[in-house]
């Protein structure tokens, strides 16, 4: 079971609290009527996918029931870090460096 | 098994009832004040008030029932200086209390939570196998467990169960 | 190849089993092909098969990172049908059953399938529905389903408890007789021997690191652990690694990769005549011909490539087969694992071109590319020896996902599968 931490509680906590919310920072179109079908395939179905540290949402549902984002790697499914929602894209190689 | 549980009579207990308490549930808008409230966890009593902190803009209201309508003038009045949503959900849930020395073990079976975390006085919203509850610990041994109505018969069957099982010496 | 018959049987057993030999050779890749198969699963390796056999394309390598068979052929849980809801799908799925029928034959190698007969649960009104408007679909399809009472369903698998208190009562089955379960490895076997039979290379152990195109955007071949290897065409067929092989072309994906966990009891004598799902509570059970009860779950809720998923995701999966089945409720586990499956937001697969020219992709079959192993491999092989797709797999394009022609299964069946 994953121990996820949550950035709003400050507490490591177990997956069972939290509900997975897909792939992070993919913003909604501003102007919806002029995008392409390629860009809203883009946006609706295309995801990174990576196998690697991966940007996902995620929401303490049974806890204080907000969302935020994480930063886990695939392969060892191991949290790089987790911070509040609408805080800025973390830099992945400084994460790694560390 | 737990020594206490030898041979005695002092298997957790539960009672099921319809809270005669009301509790109301406080959204208030996004805003700094309300995440740095989360942050020191502002709980809070009043006399047979206790206001719940469940997240950085959630609270959970127990009182009185007759206190309700003081409540709701209340938020009123705030709501020009802190907008909020006030939402009664009295007639959602049903609560459980669970005590006697094999309380906390018997919560384990389907709650995640490390409970000796959980200070008397203190709650926390978790979940319960797949149902989500608010958990109060009222003593060192005594629980107490907010859960919808609808769910209330999964969650009695399992801690039936539990109960059982270490009553048994599983 | 050794020819497989009753009589070879008994010569080797006369002969103390020393007369068989090696089924196919660990071959060493050559300079260039004229097509590489990356992923040697059974949908690869199918698809090697009828290249060789209805194409007559025999220079052909399957490359995989690991062993053959060693992903996702070697990790489900067996279960072929083809009860489907939207034409696309009824037809190719039902293709593969018919080719599953006579695969041991075809292969001289025997898959083990079993038409046991696969029965889905319905729990709640809404499944009552959803099933039986399926058995009316597939019925004007042509595909054999039909739909059962409680009492039926409880008939046809005696250890199901239909009682009307049970925590996930049972208020019908929709039935496939002509669904059972094959033998995954053999599968994967089968192919392989007869593939490597007809002269494909099927090359384990090395991954593919990239695909190579030339200054014309067309793919001139794989960059692998063991250097570069030429080739005309390159069909993916790399389950849950598609996409980050894909990327490597500058092809983005639609997909994603979940874990998927399988688990399986001590075995028992045989008490279990078909195959249970329960799609609404994520919970499928069968007997294997070794008497072990093969347990499968839904995927866990976070992308993974770890191959392992979390263990709340089996006891839920457990206490489901428990309430469902209850004679089981003192059975032992014994091992459990996970694959690594890519799922596509409609839930239907993807088989055909790609923007990049003589680069294919077979994939996005989620939790139930078993069951399609043949009917995939056999439209792969068509579509890429002719450079168009068979009719049978024309709407599973990538381009769908632009022009909004879904072929949405999730929401036909409200649940992944």
């Amino acid at each position: 079971m994953l121990l996820i931490h949550c950035p709003y509680c400050d507490e490591t906590l177990p997956e069972l609290e939290f509900a997975y919310a897909g792939e992070a920072h993919i913003a909604r179109p501003l102007d919806p009527s002029a995008m392409s079908d390629e860009e809203w395939r883009d946006f609706l179905f295309i995801r990174s996918n990576p196998k690697g540290p991966h940007f996902e949402r995620w929401r303490h549902i049974h806890g204080c029931a907000r969302f935020f984002n994480a930063v886990r790697d695939t392969v060892s499914d191991r949290f790089l870090m987790t911070y509040k929602a609408g805080e800025p894209r973390p830099d992945l190689s400084k994460l790694e460096a560390a | 098994m737990p020594p206490g549980l030898c041979g005695s009579r002092n298997w957790p207990r539960w009672r099921g009832s319809r809270s005669g308490a009301r509790r109301e549930r406080g959204d208030a808008g996004p805003g700094a004040r309300a995440r740095a409230a989360w942050r020191g966890r502002s709980d809070a009593r009043a006399g047979d008030r206790t206001a719940l902190c469940l997240g950085p803009d959630e609270w959970l209201i127990h009182a009185p029932e007759a206190e309700r309508d003081a409540i709701v003038e209340a938020g009123a009045a705030a709501y020009a200086s802190a907008p909020h949503a006030l939402v009664e959900i009295s007639d959602r849930e049903i609560s459980y209390a669970v005590s006697g020395p094999a309380a906390r073990e018997l919560l384990t079976i389907a709650c995640p939570r490390d409970l000796d975390r959980l200070a008397t006085g203190r709650a926390m919203r978790t979940v319960f196998d797949t149902a989500q509850v608010v958990l109060w610990r009222d003593g060192e041994d005594a629980f107490r467990l907010d859960v919808w109505r609808s769910f209330a018969p999964h969650v009695r069957a399992l801690l039936e169960t539990g109960r059982a099982e270490i009553a048994a010496g599983f | 190849m050794t020819r497989f018959s009753a009589f070879a049987v008994v010569k080797n057993a006369l002969t103390g089993h020393t007369g068989w030999r090696e089924q196919w050779p660990d071959a060493q890749p050559k300079k260039e092909y004229d097509v590489i198969i990356v992923g040697a699963g059974g949908h690869g390796l199918g698809a090697a098969y009828y290249l060789a056999k209805e194409h007559g394309i025999t220079n052909v390598a399957v490359i995989d990172r690991g062993w053959l068979g060693g992903g996702n052929t070697g990790r489900n849980t067996t279960i072929i049908r083809s009860n489907y809801l939207y034409d696309e799908s009824a037809r190719l799925y039902d293709h593969a059953l018919d080719l599953w029928d006579g695969l041991s034959q075809d292969l001289n190698y025997n898959v083990m399938f079993s038409r046991r007969g696969v029965m889905m649960l319905a729990h709640n009104v809404h499944d009552v529905q959803s099933f039986q408007r399926h058995v009316h679909s597939n019925r004007l399809n042509g595909v054999d389903n039909r739909w059962l009472s409680a009492e039926e369903a409880k008939e046809f698998c005696p250890p199901l408890n239909i009682r009307a208190d049970a925590r996930y009562p049972v208020m019908g089955a929709a039935l496939q007789m002509r669904a059972g379960t094959a033998r995954h490895d053999a599968v994967a076997w089968g192919y392989a021997r007869t593939a490597a039979a007809r002269g494909v290379d099927i090359i384990q152990n090395c991954p593919v690191i990239a695909i190579r195109r030339g200054p014309d955007g067309a793919v001139t071949g794989v960059d692998t652990a063991r250097g570069f290897i030429g080739a005309k065409k390159v069909a993916v067929s790399a389950a849950g690694h598609t996409s980050v092989v894909m990327e490597s072309a500058g092809v983005r994906m639609p997909l994603e990769s979940f874990p998927l966990q399988a688990l399986v009891s001590e075995p028992i004598k045989p008490v279990f005549p078909c195959v249970v799902m329960s799609n609404t509570v994520h919970a499928y059970i069968s007997q294997s011909d070794k008497g072990e009860l093969v347990i499968g779950s839904g995927t866990d809720q976070y992308t993974s490539y770890s191959q392992r998923g979390g263990l709340p995701l089996i006891e839920h999966t457990v206490a489901a087969i428990c309430e469902i089945f209850p004679i089981f409720n003192r059975m032992r586990m014994l091992r459990k694992w996970g694959g690594t499956v890519d799922v596509t937001p409609d839930r239907s697969a993807i088989i055909g071109k790609t923007p990049v020219p003589n680069l294919f992709v077979n994939c996005g079959w989620g939790t139930g590319g078993f069951k399609a192993t043949p009917g995939a491999a056999h439209v792969l092989a068509h579509t890429v020896a002719t450079g168009e797709p068979h009719s049978l797999n024309a709407a599973f394009t990538l381009d769908r996902f632009r022009t909004g022609r879904l072929i949405d299964e999730a929401a036909a069946a409200a649940v992944a599968h």
